[in-house]
């Protein structure tokens, strides 16, 4: 069957771009005309010949689209087709219908799944999936949109592309050492100035606010655009923004599909985090959602409200730690005064005149004993001395000529006391002493005989 | 407030290491009594200040 053009349409496109029509015209008509253009060419005559009509013809938006609707319908190609592209935005109705985007790196277009179709599916629609689908292109007319009513779909191979982009910065960025875990910084303490990148009307940021509640710090809000076009570049600057204004900086933003959080993705918005001179607490979406900033933040909170906790300290355990703080201040003072207290007091008992006088009278005791050991120390040495001598005088009787006396020897003496030792030294007639044992003889000499 | 409290530690650990002399132990507890007042005080009367880089807070913060 050759192409037609539709009339109905070509006064719409008329009125648009007169002249580019007018040229094709113009074109088509210096081809040779073939069997397929002819009727073409009686079209775009007989949609000059409506210009009038068109001019003066205005449409209620219901018949516009109904237009559209008709034109649509009546292309066969757009019924019974297979597209393909990755899916994005999938909500699962509580009716059982499903909706989507499926998308490619240039346009995208809303799907509708009705739920007598989606009940054989056989797999969980996510974003992200590169997937075919199956289906007829209508208008919803209540909103003039254009979409694609969804009768099957088959998963295509592999990841969406920008999944397979995202993958791609995930792995440069980590071979750069940004998700470094030894890069990452600790959280301050007790922050004095928190910075907050978020969008000032979002529920992340009041969620944030009431957590971080009493607490006394500086709250510096740098608002950013958290969707959409120019959210990465808003992001990024609103970090950089805080520079050197924060001890730590918050990055949020609530819950919301891929597509929402996709700005979170973006290389400069990393780069940024990366470069911020204070820590960074990240916080997009919900806790399964993880982004490209959540991997190069220094702490990744699942939640705003978490990454609020996470900011700052208790103020009710501050308080009781303050508490606590004094109290064992105190203790240790008035343990370091007894101390003091005791020793003094030692000190005094030690000066007291009782204790001076027992003490002198245990050095008088010490002196007696000292007294008494030289004492007896001393007898005991003229003991020895005396038993000495005895044993000496005992020596000296066993060489004593008493003793020889006493076996029948006798000593002979001069009247003089001169020893007789040689019968020459008497002579007959003289007196002679004799010495025994036991008394002294007067003896006479009677004769003297020569041996 | 950080700063108060990491002095108020060191205060805390030199009083109940006891060795110093009483003089010292008295100045150091009246400047970590101070902290301690100064802290709470701060917590108690805790505002929060919200500032917006570009000038510009919803009306219900």
């Amino acid at each position: 069957m050759p192409r037609t053009i539709d009339p109905s349409i070509i006064p719409l496109c008329y009125n648009r771009k007169p002249a580019s029509l007018v040229k094709e015209t113009r074109q088509i008509r210096s081809q040779t005309i073939s069997i397929h253009f002819r009727p073409a060419l009686r079209d775009v005559k007989y949609a000059t010949r409506l210009k009038r009509n068109t001019l003066t013809q205005i449409f209620t938006v219901s018949e516009l689209t109904e237009r559209i609707k008709e034109r649509l319908d009546s292309d066969l190609r757009l019924h019974d087709l297979w597209a393909r592209g990755e899916l994005s935005n999938v909500v699962n109705h509580r009716s059982g219908h499903r909706y989507f985007t499926l998308k490619d790196k240039d346009s995208q277009l809303s799907c509708a799944l009705f739920r007598n179709y989606g009940v054989r599916l056989g797999f969980e629609l996510k974003d992200g999936q590169n997937v075919q689908v199956f289906g007829d292109v209508e208008v919803y007319r209540p909103r003039g949109q254009v979409q694609l009513v969804v009768r099957g779909i088959r998963l295509d191979s592999g990841l969406g592309f920008r999944h397979q982009e995202l993958e791609r910065l995930k792995q440069k960025l980590a071979a750069e050492g940004l998700f470094d875990a030894e890069r990452k910084r600790s959280l301050p303490r007790y922050p004095s100035r928190i910075g907050i990148v978020t969008s000032p009307d979002g529920a992340a940021l009041r969620d944030v606010l009431s957590i971080i509640g009493s607490y006394p710090a500086r709250i510096i809000l740098s608002p950013a655009q958290v969707q959409g076009d120019g959210a990465p570049e808003s992001i990024s600057l609103a970090v950089k923004s805080l520079q050197g204004r924060a001890d730590v900086v918050i990055v949020c933003r609530g819950g919301g599909s891929a597509e929402d959080l996709w700005g979170f993705n973006h290389e400069i918005v990393a780069r940024a985090i990366f470069e911020c001179d204070s820590p960074v607490i990240s916080a997009i979406g919900h806790e399964t959602d993880i982004t490209i900033a959540d991997f190069v933040a220094d702490v990744r909170a699942p939640t705003p409200t978490a990454a609020a906790e996470m900011a700052v300290p208790d103020v009710a355990e501050l308080k009781s730690h303050l508490d606590l703080v004094e109290s064992r201040m105190v203790r240790s003072l008035w343990s370091s005064l007894e101390r003091k207290q005791e020793r003094l007091e030692y000190l005094q008992r030690s000066l007291s005149a009782r204790r001076m006088y027992a003490q002198l009278a245990e050095h008088r005791q010490r002196l007696d004993d000292l007294a008494e050991h030289l004492e007896s120390a001393q007898r005991t040495r003229l003991d020895i001395l005396k038993n000495k001598l005895a044993l000496a005088e005992s020596g000296l009787d066993s060489v004593s000529p008493l003793a020889t006396l006493s076996r029948g020897y006798s000593i002979a003496r001069s009247p003089d006391g001169r020893l007789i030792l040689s019968a020459e030294d008497v002579a007959p007639g003289n007196v002679v002493e004799l010495i025994l044992a036991d008394g002294k003889l007067k003896c006479k000499v009677l004769e003297k005989m020569q041996k | 407030m950080e700063e108060a409290l990491e002095d108020l530690e060191q205060i805390v650990a030199r009083l109940e290491d006891g060795k110093l002399s009483l003089e010292e132990s008295l100045v150091l507890f009246e400047r970590g009594i101070r902290l301690v007042r100064l802290c709470s005080a701060r917590l108690e009367s805790a505002e929060q200040r919200i500032e917006s880089l570009t000038g510009e807070l919803p009306g219900d913060l």
